[in-house]
């Protein structure tokens, strides 16, 4: 598949600052960019180790193929997108470029260098910000400064959606992605601005607590996804993170993203077929065949009986992408892309209609 | 189905020899002296009465926890479990409600129904940060105006159970009320999620850092009723004057009532956090390392490993968990594979045909048997068997870099993938039963 060598500069993408697109947009492999993962603030949640990280790379993959100047953001954690398309920790506080033929870049927001950056914005001067910040008292109170970090993460986060400018005074990302931390301390995040709100409620800081908090709501620039995977305990945890920031926070719904789907290689017949075949013959080969076979069949029935269950249950749109094989690297990365701009509208339309409740579980402004 | 224990440790049970099930090298290796070697985690419920279960978020540490309190319970050992916002169903398997940070017992009786060979009760208990806040606050503060102050500041119930680490903070506070009460013979502490797994063992020394700053201290008196402000945190100060940019000057007096509330606990609060740290050095306290087979899970392991070294701290082992158990035997060629399994089912036996007829049957066909393509067939069946293959064969591969560079100086230990998720006290009870009765993986030389 070509990919184009030179990337747009800041401001040229398709679409224009400020503005969502009015309808998918379509990445340069041909894909179309679905609705809610072409906002200026996608939020990735979910379990510990169900694929956020991964899912996040794939949205900011695709959106950055799309011409989007995209940013995926991580929050205080282990770098995961240089290990993904670098092969390498390389991800820190600055933003390192993913891949040098896509606008694509990413951030590992810390508390302290977000702090630096706010208290010299705010104060103007480096000598004023030496008297306020940079003395013993106030260094270690801030750490232990209740959602002091929270604050400044998402604080950082909302800035680079809200104000960040490149060199040229144009708007430097269209597209945030945002690899959010797992499920407790997610929820916690996506609830400081409320938090906060119910502590300070004068002052600057209140001010960006508001605005804070009008972007998580806001469902044209924002949307939550949730990724999980087919499985007893990820799915549940799913649907309460999905009870508690969409249904009490109120942030717009994105999309259930189920990962890891197994394919259907094998049915009962096959594997009943090649049980009696091996049957009373001495054939270690096709004992072991039929062993894995069947534990293929178990795993993918016990998936798809989680699936059913989290389509019954989530108040998402579900959407499934595959079990890859080989290392999470960036070709894994580009079809687990693919995939999600390609398979929800089959899944999301054949879904809805199965179940008749279209209203549900169309995603908010979906292409019709 | 009934688990036993072994009061002996076996080699790992990994799979039936010689049918190239991964990951079969720890079985293979670990050679007739395995016999006589406690397995690793049998000897760390012997030796320690503290086991911290640390790794990146979703490699199974919560499963294992719980697994690890039932391991103990056969080896007739009082476990107290102390956990973090489990999944429900797990909670539910452990007697748990949610929210409930009252110590739960499963008793021996209930284990014993689920299977397990139980010596004595399990105590469960779940982490509630506000609550052991509360009792903290309590304590430490040993007065009752400056306890109602705390309860009445903004910050506090608003904000305190989002104290900058508060979470991490809490868990071995808890821990340390545990272990003081000297109730159980041995503690596992399920690790909160965080960021940088290792934020609990540096919130103590954040807490001290603060709390023993002799200037804040100073600063901090008028907060607690004594004198007025003067300094950098009196109003119209330049420092205050700053803060004023972000925040109004009130809000910061509130946040710094808060802390002058809580100052007349301070000593007692430091050494708390001096005796915590001092415990998780203590020689009976020792850390689990958890991974899966991925490369992320493995590398944040690897990290936490030379973190917790760095510090001091005894790892006992790395678990690297959900290892696929399939046969890799059977991986080759798809084509030759689907072919070997096409003549199979091409070549029936007059038996196995009289079978094949009664099962279609059964489907419904009434005797005729459906049209099947074999080649499709046996096609679908070869890349299941192979898919199945090349996830074991992924991890026996991780496993086999793992042993050679980490098995010599730390016992490695590879849980089995189960089939069904362990989440109630049967499944617990047969993933103990592998825990303590699994060998190490003996270091893998590099042939050259
Ligand atoms: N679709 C997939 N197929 C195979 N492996 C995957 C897939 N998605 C994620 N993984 C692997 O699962 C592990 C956890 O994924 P990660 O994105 O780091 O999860 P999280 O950020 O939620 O903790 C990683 O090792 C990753 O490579
Ligand atoms: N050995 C195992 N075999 C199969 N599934 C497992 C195993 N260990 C854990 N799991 C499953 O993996 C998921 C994550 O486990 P959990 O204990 O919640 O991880 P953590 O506490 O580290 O986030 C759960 O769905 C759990 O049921
Ligand atoms: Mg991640
Ligand atoms: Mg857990």
């Amino acid at each position: 598949m070509p990919i184009a060598i030179a990337a747009p500069a800041a401001g040229q993408s398709a679409v224009a600052p400020g503005a969502t697109a009015p309808h998918a947009a379509a990445t340069r492999h041909g894909l179309q960019l679905p609705d809610v993962l072409d906002r200026r603030f996608v939020v990735v949640s979910g379990k510990g180790g169900v694929g956020k990280s991964t899912l996040a790379a794939a949205i900011g993959w695709a959106a950055a193929s799309a011409g989007r100047r995209t940013c995926i953001v991580q929050l205080n954690t282990r770098d995961a997108m240089g290990p993904i398309f670098l092969g390498r920790d390389a991800v820190g506080y600055e933003p390192v470029r993913l891949d040098p033929r896509l606008p694509l870049w990413s951030v590992d927001l810390r508390p302290e260098p977000a702090l630096r950056e706010y208290g010299l914005m705010k104060l103007r001067f480096a000598a004023l910000h030496k008297i306020v910040f940079e003395n013993e008292v106030m260094r270690r109170l801030l750490r232990m400064v209740p959602g002091m970090t929270e604050t400044l993460l998402l604080g950082k986060a909302w800035f680079m959606e809200a104000a960040e400018q490149d060199a040229s005074g144009r708007r430097r990302w269209d597209v945030l992605v945002v690899d959010a931390p797992s499920t407790g301390h997610g929820i916690s995040l996506l609830r400081l601005p409320e938090t906060l709100l119910k502590v300070i409620s004068v002052g600057p800081m209140a001010d960006d607590a508001r605005q804070m908090q009008a972007l998580l709501v806001d469902p044209t620039r924002t949307a939550l996804h949730i990724a999980t995977l087919p499985a007893e305990l990820p799915v549940n945890e799913a649907l309460d993170l999905a009870r508690e920031a969409i249904g009490s926070i109120g942030m717009p719904s994105g999309w259930m993203i189920a990962n890891q789907v197994l394919p259907e290689l094998v049915d009962a017949d096959d594997c009943a077929a090649l049980r009696i075949a091996a049957n009373g013959v001495d054939d270690a080969l096709l004992r072991h065949s039929l062993d894995n076979a069947q534990a293929m069949l178990r795993w993918r029935d016990q998936q798809q009986a989680q699936l059913l269950r989290l389509r019954q249950a989530s108040p998402l749109p579900v959407v499934e992408v595959p079990h890859q094989l080989g290392p999470i690297q960036i070709a894994a990365v580009r079809s687990l892309a693919e995939q999600l701009c390609d398979a929800p509208q089959a899944q999301l339309a054949g879904a809805a209609q199965a179940a008749g409740r279209t209203a549900r579980t169309a995603p908010a402004g979906s292409p019709a | 189905m009934g688990v036993r224990l072994a009061k002996e440790p076996q080699p790992a049970a990994a799979g039936e020899a010689g049918t190239g099930r991964a990951p079969l090298g720890a079985a293979a290796d670990s050679g007739p002296q395995a016999a006589s070697v406690p397995t690793p985690i049998a000897a760390a419920m012997r030796t320690r009465r503290v086991l911290v279960v640390v790794g990146a978020g979703g490699v199974g540490k919560t499963t294992l926890s719980a697994a690890l309190g039932l391991a103990a319970s056969t080896a007739g050992k009082r476990a107290l479990v102390l956990t973090v916002d489990p999944a429900r169903r797990l909670a539910n398997a452990l007697g748990l409600q949610a929210f409930d940070q009252h110590t739960q017992v499963i008793p021996c009786e209930a284990l014993r129904a689920a299977g397990i060979d139980a010596q004595v009760g399990v105590e469960v208990a779940m982490l509630d940060i506000q609550s052991t806040f509360d009792r903290v606050v309590t304590r430490h503060v040993n007065n009752a105006a400056a306890a109602r102050a705390i309860m009445d500041n903004p910050f506090y119930r608003t904000a305190s159970t989002a104290l900058a680490g508060s979470q991490e903070y809490m868990a071995i506070e808890r821990l340390a009320e545990v272990v003081a009460s000297g109730d159980h013979d041995l503690i596992v502490l399920d690790t909160p999620p965080s960021a940088h797994a290792l934020d609990f063992l540096e919130a103590p020394q954040r807490l001290i850092d603060l709390f023993e700053n002799r200037a804040f201290r100073a600063l901090l008196r008028p907060f607690a009723g004594q004198g007025t402000t003067s300094g950098m945190f009196a109003r119209g100060s330049l420092v205050m004057r700053g803060v004023g940019r972000f925040t109004s000057a009130d809000s910061f007096h509130d946040l710094l009532g808060f802390f002058g509330a809580l100052s007349g606990g301070f000593d007692s609060w430091v050494a708390r956090g001096r005796e915590v740290l001092a415990l998780l050095r203590s020689e009976g306290t020792a850390f689990l390392v958890v991974s899966g087979t991925d490369d992320a899970s493995r590398d944040e392991a690897q990290y936490l490993l030379d973190r917790l070294r760095q510090d001091g701290l005894a790892v006992e082992a790395w678990l690297v968990n959900r290892v696929a158990t399939a046969h890799v035997g059977v991986l080759g060629e798809a084509e030759a594979l689907a072919d070997h399994i096409g003549t199979a089912l091409q070549a029936q036996t007059p038996a196995q045909a009289v079978e094949g007829a009664a099962s279609h049957a059964t489907a419904g066909d009434a005797g005729v048997a459906p049209a099947v393509d074999v080649d499709r067939r046996a096609e679908r069946l070869a890349r299941a068997a192979l898919a199945m293959a090349r996830i074991a064969d992924r991890d026996r591969t991780l496993l086999a870099a793992l042993r050679q560079r980490r098995a010599r100086d730390l016992p490695l230990i590879a849980v089995s993938r189960r089939e069904v998720e362990p989440a109630d006290l049967g499944e617990l009870g047969q993933l103990a039963a592998e825990l303590a009765t699994t060998a190490a993986l003996s270091p893998l030389e590099v042939h050259r």
